[in-house]
């Protein structure tokens, strides 16, 4: 069964981020509620998928994604967070991101992300999960 | 080369730069300079042809050590390296370039406005239709 971590400082958005991964089949959700936690829970679980929220106490998102990506280059994060601007953006691109997500969540495209990755990422334990 | 006239020439020409004369040959057995069209040697007497074939004997080499070889200053060309066989290489996707180093591929350049929507951001990553 595939995996995910969560890391976000408001329990309303790990709970509606938690909902969605269920519907797109994935179950054993870790979650973390500042910056400083991605790493070593990523470490302790290595998760198939990362959301990350950007704006935390700690270190943020894209800190924490960047430190993540440079450790472990294969791990797959999405970023989860309001903020539109281009720079914001680019500077997740380059640190190699996998998506970015805008919140207010959009159910369906979120879903679609979330499965698109873990097809992408762990095949084989989604083709179980779904056919379970 | 002193040539008759008195005047040291240089070794290196062939005309005397003190009265023009041709400068010849130095007769073998007395060093006399000769001009080219002399049967016999001004300074000895003998004739400039036996001195010519007497002064023909083989050469000795200038030094006994042998000299140190000739280093050739040549710009070193790299050998030429041997790459893994891509043969497909020139017909694969970034992507599918990327699975073989095992890194991502390069994310695509997506024009972005200032303020990104979430249309903006599928487009950007990928992935989602």
């Amino acid at each position: 069964m595939p995996s995910a971590l969560i890391v976000d400082d408001s329990p309303v958005m790990r709970t509606q981020l938690r909902a969605l991964l269920r519907q797109a089949g994935c179950d054993a959700i870790v979650e973390g509620a500042t910056g400083d936690d991605a790493l070593p829970l990523y470490e302790r679980h290595h998760p198939d998928i990362v959301f990350l929220d950007i704006v935390m106490p700690g270190k943020d998102g894209v800190t924490a994604a960047t430190e993540l990506l440079q450790k472990y280059p294969r791990a797959v994060i999405v970023m989860c967070t309001s903020l539109t601007t281009r720079d914001k953006v680019v500077a997740c691109q380059k640190a190699g991101v996998s998506h970015y997500i805008l919140k207010p969540f959009q159910a369906d495209r979120t879903v679609a992300v979330m499965r698109h990755l873990l097809a992408r990422n762990a095949p084989a334990v989604v083709s179980a999960s779904v056919a379970s | 080369m002193t040539c008759r006239c008195g005047r040291d020439n240089d070794a290196r020409r062939s005309y005397c730069g003190g009265c023009g004369r041709r400068i010849g040959t130095s007769c073998g057995r007395c060093q006399f300079v000769n001009c080219t069209d002399d049967a016999f040697c001004g300074g000895c007497g003998d004739t400039l042809e036996a001195s010519a074939a007497a002064s023909a004997a083989p050469l000795k080499p200038v030094a006994d050590k042998p000299t140190a070889p000739i280093v050739k200053l040549v710009t070193p060309v790299p050998a030429p390296v041997s790459s893994p066989v891509l043969s497909r290489a020139d017909t694969m996707s970034a992507a599918e370039l990327a699975s073989l180093v095992g890194k991502a591929a390069a994310p695509a350049v997506v024009p972005l406005p200032s303020v990104v929507s979430q249309d903006d951001l599928d487009r950007l990553f990928g992935g989602v239709s």
